[in-house]
């Protein structure tokens, strides 16, 4: 991990409405690689909050998160793009300062 | 070639939007690989999980070229594609391949033999989670002793055969390098993948991933089970180089069998006997284990050194 920030999350979501954008669905899956169709918010049952006073930025929060879900904000600080993130708590087990907490999904 | 480590991988992501279960470690190795060999890269995926999850029109989960390959055929798969751009002068794309344990220990172990056999430069990734999962966790060659299945219901122990050593099988074909690493040691995998991706031929991780649904495990325990299956002595760190052998973790002694298979539900019918088993046969693996590398130790040096 380089700790550069990188205010984007990994990609991007761009929902596809089989009704309206028929045209606009790619000939392969290949044209849409790295995008989410889809939000996988919805398999979350706990979100993952972060206290960030503390955080050093050592990124293994980033780095043990299998969807990649956990990115650098501009602050050069972890944050959940929360359309990725399916709540596995991994980032919260591998946290070595113990910051990260899984608590119930905040509403929106 | 700039070396892989922790502190050098980038940011950027080659595997993500997937739709694994939350807290799936084959992903985390699959995420791990593509983001250190980075953009050069051809990947080969089974039938299987990792292929289930990641190939859903219109999206592709993979920031790279990926296939999916036959259940019984991703050494041959890979060994073509490597062909194919060695006689097209490419010579700056890994061609590397994600495979369960079932097409790897089992159904697609003859045409990993050819592969490992013809010597293209592939690199060979058997995600290991110890069961036939995209179809509903049935027992494989790679399914350890005493590990419930719905095909092994009452895990079996005294009569099951033991978990297939993939990292022997494969170092017995004389391929420059095989390994075995964890979802729990991040910078040994990334080591041992930077090693992989240098040498002059095939090389083969196997990688020991757990599966929260099908192991009946915490989803945040992908890398603790990593570390507690090296503690307890039931996945031994080795490396296979050329003809010698390396152990990388001699744990002085082995940590309690619980703390590993206490967390998890498929270990959960087992009775002390069943332990006691357990531990005998983890004892005689470790004995052979040393007596290998003993013995490669005095062996002449490889025909190829690096
Ligand atoms: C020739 C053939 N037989 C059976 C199947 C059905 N099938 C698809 S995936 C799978 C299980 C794969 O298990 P494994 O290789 O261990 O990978 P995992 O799903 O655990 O990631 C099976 C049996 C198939 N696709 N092709
Ligand atoms: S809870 Fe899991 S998916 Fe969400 S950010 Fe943490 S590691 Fe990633
Ligand atoms: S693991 Fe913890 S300390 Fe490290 S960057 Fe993440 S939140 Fe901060
Ligand atoms: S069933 Fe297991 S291996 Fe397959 S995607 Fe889910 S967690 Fe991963």
């Amino acid at each position: 991990m380089s700790g550069a920030p990188v205010t984007a999350p990994p990609c991007a979501l761009r929902p596809f409405a089989r009704e309206t954008q028929l045209a606009a669905w790619p000939a392969t899956p290949q044209a849409d690689a790295g995008q989410l169709v889809a939000s996988n918010g919805g398999w979350r049952s706990l979100w993952p909050a972060i206290a960030l006073d503390a955080c050093n930025g050592c990124g293994l929060c980033l780095l043990f998160c299998p969807d990649g879900a956990m990115v650098w904000n501009a602050h050069g600080l972890p944050e959940v793009a929360a359309d990725w993130c399916k709540g596995c708590g991994l980032c919260a087990r591998e946290c070595p300062k113990d910051l990260i907490v899984m608590q119930a999904e905040p509403t929106p | 070639m700039k070396k892989i480590s922790i502190k050098t991988l980038p940011d950027e992501e080659f595997f993500v939007g997937h739709k694994g279960c939350s807290g799936c470690g084959g992903t985390l190795i699959l995420r791990w690989t593509l983001k250190a060999l980075g953009d050069r890269c051809y990947v080969v995926v089974p039938a299987g999980c990792m292929s289930a999850i990641s190939f859903i029109y219109p999206q592709m989960a993979f920031g790279v070229n990926a296939m999916i390959a036959p259940f019984a055929a991703t050494g041959a798969v890979l060994s073509g594609i490597a062909a194919t751009i060695r006689a097209r002068g490419i010579r700056d794309v890994h061609v590397v391949g994600f495979a369960g344990d079932g097409a790897t220990a089992d159904i697609g172990l003859q045409s990993l033999s050819g592969a490992l056999d013809r010597r293209e430069r592939i690199l060979y990734i058997c995600y290991d989670n110890e069961a036939y999962m995209n179809t509903g966790v049935q027992r494989s060659g790679a399914t350890p002793r005493g590990a419930r299945t719905t095909t092994s219901p009452s895990g079996q122990v005294r009569f099951a055969a033991a978990k297939k050593d993939l990292v022997r099988i494969a170092a017995a074909h004389g391929i420059p390098y095989a390994a075995s690493a964890t979802t729990g040691h991040p910078a040994d995998f990334l080591r041992k993948l930077d090693r992989a991706r240098q040498v002059d031929g095939p090389a083969f991780l196997h990688v020991f991933a757990p599966c929260p649904p099908g192991w009946g495990c915490a989803t945040d325990a992908a890398a603790d089970l990593g570390r507690s299956v090296v503690e307890t002595g039931l996945w031994p760190l080795v490396e296979w180089d050329h003809g010698e052998v390396r152990i990388n973790r001699e744990p002085r002694s082995f940590a309690p069998l619980a703390d590993y298979l206490g967390a998890q539900a498929r270990f959960r019918a087992l009775g002390e006997e069943d332990l006691a088993a357990i531990a005998a046969a983890r004892d005689h693996h470790w004995q052979a284990l040393r007596a290998w590398a003993r013995e490669c130790a005095a062996a002449a040096p490889a025909a190829h050194p690096a």
